[in-house]
C-alpha cells in the first residue's frame, strides 16, 4: 500500500470507466476530420475552443452545483444580466477592472441568494433557479428598456476576448485558467471533497461534520461568478451589452456537464469532463456547420447525440 | 398436513461476492406458523425476499406445492399466493385505505374497479380488528399502528397461501398484537402457511408452532416450539458461547475518574424528557431500551444534530449546547459519533474507502492542497491495521466492502481524530460475529486508553457484557440505571418495559 501512488492509478482507471462518452467524442471528431473539408487545422481548433469558451467557463461553475446534487438554471440569464451591467458600468466611465470585479461580485451575490433560498428555505434548486432565470432575464431587458449598450472600452474587449498571449487568444486563456482553478478546487482541496460528500450522501456528510448548507451555497456562488464571467466575455465579444446574449445557454451548459460524466443526482463528476463536454458540443455544432447542414437540422442531430452520449454514460 | 407447501433445496444467494445464504434447505407446511430466528445479517430477509420473488437464487430450487418455481418478480409470486409484509410499511400515503387495500388486485369490469372489491376490503379490515378505520380515510392521516393494521388487512384481502410477516408486529401495541395473532390463528386454521419473523421471543412463543434458526446465511436447526430453552436458542443464534464473543470483563472504573460527558436535564420536544446521564474517562456506558425510546435522540442531541434542545450538555467542562458537528469534532472538544445506519448516515457510497476515511479529518488539513501524506495519514494506516480492515484497494468504492468492513471504515473515520468521547449507535447491527468480536475488543481497548465510550444498542448481550453501566430509556427518559450485579438480561428487559422486578424498587 503506497498512499502516494493511489490518486494516479485511480484517476487513470476511473477515467476510462467513467468516460465512455470520450470514445464517442473521439469517434465523432475523427468523422469530421475525415469528411468535413479543412476540419483538421489549427484555425479550426482555435475557432472551436473560442466558441466553446463561454460554455466551458459556465460549465466549470455548474459542475460544483451539480455534484452537490443541485442544479442552476439561471446561468444564461445571469450571463445576459452581467453583460448588461458591465456595459452600463463602463458607459459610466467606471475603470475597466473595477467594473469587471463589480460584475463578478454581482454574480457571486446572485449565486449566494439562490444558494440561501435552496438551503435555508429548502426550496428545490430547480424551482429557485427557474425563478432566478425569469427574474434576471427580465431585469436584463428592463435596465435599458431592451436597448443594447455598446462598449467602447478597448481594454475591456481585449481583456475578455480580443487580445492574445503566446499566440493563444483570451477566451482560450480564460478556459485554461478556470479549468486549472476548478480542478484545483474540486480535486485537490478539502472543499472539493466536501462537495462530493454533500452530493454523495448529505446525511452522512452532515454526520461527518461537513456544513452541507455552506458547501452548497458556495457552489452556487461559484456558479454565479462563472456565469457573470461568461457574461463579460459575451459582452466583450460583441462589444456591447445585449440583454438576450446568454438566453438559452443554460441548456448547453447543463448538457456539457452531464456529457462530461457528472451525475445529475450528485456525487460524481469532474471539471475536465465538463470542459471536454463543452468542447464536444462545440465540435459537433462546428462540424455539422462545415458539413453544410442547416442550423435547424443541426439542433436535431445535436440533441440526439447528447441523449445517446448520456445514456451510454449512465450510472 | 404433512405435505410441505414451500420447499427450498440447497439454495444459495450472494450479493457481490458476499454470501447471504449458503446451501439452505428449508420447508414449511400449510397450517403452521413457522418462526424464523437469527441475528441481523443471518439471512432472514434474504430468505423472505427469495420467497416473495424480489430476488432470485444463484443456485438451488424453490418449489411451491410440489412444483418448482422461479419467480422473476414479486407480482408472479403474488399470483401464486405468496403475500409478504415487509418491515417498512408499503402503503401509499396519499391514497385512501380502500384503494391501498385493493391496489394489489384491482379486479375490473369494463376498465372500472368493481364495487364489490371494496366490500371485500371492508371485510378484510373488520377481520383484523380495524372496524373503526373508514375505507375512505387517507393513509397519511392514520397513526402508525393503524397503518400496520391496514397493511395486515391488505395481506388478508389477497387471500394468501403463504403469508410472510417480517417484523410486522413491531409497531403495534400489545393489545393490537393480540388481535393480529387472532387473525393469524384463523388463517392458520384455513391452511395458510405463515412465516413469522420477530425479535420478540415472547411473541414467537405465543404464536409459532415451529422455529428455524439461521446464522451467517445457513439454516442451523429447526425444532418445535418448547423443544428448546430460550438460552439454547440464543446460543444457536450466535453460534458460540458469550465468553468467546466478548472480551473479559474489566475492573470497574473508580469513582475518582474524571467525568468526561455530562448531560443534565436535557429535553427535546416530547421525545426527550429531562434526561441526565454521565460518562467517566475509561467507562463504557450503555444506552438500552426498546426501539425509539429516546436513546437515538439523546445521541443526536449531544452531537449537535438536533435543534432546540434544552438542558445542559458538557464535555470536559466545555458547554456543547448549540454547537454543531463541525465544531464538536474539533480536537479541543473531541466528540465523535458513529451513526445508526452505515448506509444512510455513515458512508458516502459514491466515494472510495480512502476518501470516506479521510472525510472527518478533512477540516483539519491546512488550507490549500489536501494533505494526503501528513500526520493523519500515518494514523490512518495504524488504524487500518488495528481494525484489521479487509479491502481490495483503498480506492475501491466503499460500497464494495462487506458490512463489517464498512463499519470499520466509519470507525476509522472518527478514530483518526483521536476523540475524547465516542458515541456509537448500534455499531454491530448486521455485522458478522468475528467482526463483532473485533469491535468489542477495540472498544474495550479504547476505554482502557481513557476514552469515554457511549454505546447505544438494541442487543442486550452487548449491553450486559460490554458496559460498565447501562441507562435504560423508556418514553424519552431514563427509566433506570443498571450497574454491576444489577446488570442482567431480566433487569434490562423489565426496565425497557418500565416494569419493576424487585419489590423494593416499586414506587
Amino acid at each position: 500500500m503506497k498512499p502516494s501512488s493511489m490518486p494516479m492509478s485511480a484517476s487513470a482507471m476511473n477515467f476510462f470507466r467513467d468516460h465512455i462518452t470520450y470514445v464517442i467524442f473521439l469517434a465523432i471528431t475523427l468523422y469530421f476530420v475525415l469528411f468535413a473539408p479543412h476540419f483538421a487545422s489549427v484555425s479550426t481548433a482555435s475557432a472551436v475552443l473560442r466558441i466553446t469558451a463561454i460554455v466551458s467557463v459556465m460549465a466549470i461553475g455548474m459542475t460544483f452545483v451539480i455534484i452537490c446534487g443541485e442544479i442552476d438554471l439561471s446561468v444564461g440569464s445571469v450571463a445576459s444580466f452581467s453583460g448588461m451591467i458591465g456595459a452600463l458600468l463602463l458607459d459610466q466611465s467606471v475603470p475597466t477592472y473595477v467594473a469587471a470585479l463589480l460584475v463578478l461580485g454581482a454574480g457571486a451575490a446572485i449565486g449566494a441568494v439562490s444558494g440561501l433560498l435552496v438551503t435555508k428555505l429548502r426550496i428545490p434548486s430547480f424551482l429557485v433557479t427557474l425563478g432566478m432565470l425569469s427574474i434576471f432575464s427580465g431585469l436584463a431587458l428592463t435596465i435599458t428598456g431592451t436597448r443594447p449598450v455598446s462598449i467602447v472600452d478597448d481594454d475591456f474587449s481585449n481583456l475578455f476576448w480580443n487580445s492574445g498571449f503566446l499566440g493563444v487568444q483570451a477566451p482560450i486563456w480564460w478556459t485554461i485558467v478556470l479549468t486549472a482553478a476548478g480542478y484545483y478546487l474540486l480535486h485537490q482541496m478539502p472543499y472539493g471533497r466536501r462537495v462530493y460528500a454533500t452530493g454523495g450522501n448529505a446525511v452522512a456528510a452532515r454526520f461527518s461534520g461537513v456544513r452541507t448548507d455552506g458547501v452548497k451555497i458556495f457552489a452556487f456562488v461559484l456558479c454565479g461568478m462563472t456565469a457573470s464571467l461568461a457574461g463579460l466575455m459575451l459582452a466583450a465579444r460583441s462589444t456591447a451589452g445585449n440583454p438576450s446574449l446568454g438566453a438559452g445557454l443554460e441548456l448547453d451548459v447543463i448538457a456539457a456537464v452531464i456529457i462530461g460524466g457528472t451525475s445529475l443526482f450528485g456525487g460524481y463528476g469532474s471539471i475536465v469532463g465538463s470542459v471536454v463536454g463543452a468542447i464536444f458540443i462545440g465540435i459537433l455544432g462546428f462540424g455539422l456547420l462545415v458539413l453544410g447542414l442547416s442550423t435547424s437540422i443541426q439542433e436535431v442531430i445535436k440533441g440526439a447525440i447528447i441523449i445517446i452520449a448520456v445514456s451510454l454514460n449512465r450510472r | 398436513m404433512a405435505d410441505r407447501y414451500v420447499e427450498l433445496k440447497s439454495v444459495s444467494k450472494s450479493y457481490g461476492g458476499v454470501p447471504a445464504l449458503t446451501t439452505v434447505d428449508f420447508r414449511c407446511e400449510p397450517g403452521r406458523v413457522h418462526a424464523i430466528l437469527g441475528e441481523n445479517g443471518a439471512g432472514k430477509s434474504t430468505l423472505m425476499k427469495l420467497l416473495a420473488g424480489v430476488i432470485q437464487p444463484d443456485a438451488g430450487t424453490i418449489s411451491i406445492g410440489g412444483k418448482t418455481v422461479r419467480f422473476s418478480s414479486p407480482r408472479e409470486a403474488a399470483e401464486q399466493g405468496t403475500v409478504c409484509m415487509f418491515q417498512e410499511l408499503s402503503l401509499m400515503p396519499h391514497l385512501s385505505v380502500g384503494d391501498n387495500i385493493v391496489l394489489a388486485a384491482p379486479r375490473t369490469r369494463m376498465g372500472m374497479i368493481e364495487r364489490s372489491v371494496y366490500r371485500e376490503a371492508r371485510e378484510a379490515l373488520d377481520l383484523v380488528g380495524a372496524k373503526s378505520i373508514p375505507l375512505g380515510a387517507r393513509v397519511s392521516g392514520l397513526s402508525l399502528s393503524e397503518r400496520q393494521l391496514v397493511e395486515i388487512a391488505k395481506a388478508v384481502f389477497r387471500k394468501p397461501k403463504l403469508l410472510i410477516l417480517d417484523e410486522a408486529t413491531s409497531a403495534l401495541t400489545s393489545e393490537l398484537v393480540e388481535t393480529v395473532f387472532g387473525v393469524l390463528k384463523m388463517l392458520k386454521e384455513q391452511g395458510v402457511a405463515i412465516l413469522f419473523i420477530s425479535h420478540r421471543m415472547h411473541e414467537v412463543d405465543a404464536i409459532a408452532d415451529r422455529i428455524s434458526v439461521f446464522r451467517n446465511g445457513r439454516h442451523i436447526e429447526t425444532f418445535d416450539v418448547g423443544a428448546r430453552t430460550t438460552d439454547e436458542i440464543v446460543g444457536l443464534m450466535i453460534g458460540r458461547s458469550l465468553e468467546e464473543l466478548f472480551p473479559p470483563r474489566r475492573a470497574p472504573v473508580p469513582d475518582t475518574a474524571p467525568v468526561v460527558l455530562d448531560v443534565s436535564n436535557v429535553s427535546w420536544g416530547s421525545q426527550l424528557v429531562d434526561v441526565s446521564l454521565a460518562a467517566r474517562a475509561g467507562e463504557i456506558v450503555g444506552l438500552g431500551g426498546l426501539d425509539a425510546q429516546g436513546q437515538q435522540q439523546i445521541m443526536h442531541a449531544v452531537f449537535g444534530v438536533l435543534r432546540g434542545v434544552t438542558g445542559r450538555i458538557t464535555l470536559n467542562g466545555k458547554r456543547l449546547n448549540g454547537l454543531q458537528p463541525p465544531r464538536v469534532k474539533q480536537s479541543d472538544i473531541g466528540l465523535a459519533l458513529v451513526p445508526e445506519d452505515r448506509k444512510t448516515e455513515g458512508l458516502i457510497p459514491s466515494m472510495s474507502v480512502a476518501q470516506n476515511m479521510r472525510l472527518a479529518v478533512l477540516g483539519r488539513a491546512p488550507l490549500g492542497l489536501l494533505d494526503l501524506n501528513g500526520g493523519s495519514e500515518a494514523r490512518l494506516q495504524e488504524l487500518i491495521e488495528r481494525l484489521a480492515l479487509t479491502y481490495g484497494s483503498l480506492d475501491d468504492p466503499v460500497a464494495t466492502l462487506s458490512g463489517g468492513n464498512q463499519q470499520k471504515v466509519v470507525l476509522a473515520k472518527w478514530l483518526v481524530l483521536s476523540p475524547k468521547c465516542l458515541l456509537l449507535m448500534d455499531p454491530t447491527r448486521g455485522i458478522d460475529l468475528p467482526t463483532k468480536a473485533q469491535i468489542y475488543r477495540l472498544l474495550t481497548d479504547l476505554a482502557a486508553d481513557g476514552m469515554a465510550v457511549i454505546l447505544q444498542s438494541t442487543d442486550y448481550e452487548e449491553l450486559i457484557h460490554l458496559c460498565d453501566r447501562v441507562y435504560v430509556f423508556y418514553h424519552g427518559s431514563v427509566a433506570k440505571e443498571l450497574t454491576g450485579d444489577h446488570l442482567s438480561a431480566d433487569a434490562l428487559i423489565a426496565a425497557s418495559m418500565n416494569v419493576h422486578l424487585h419489590a423494593e424498587a416499586q414506587a
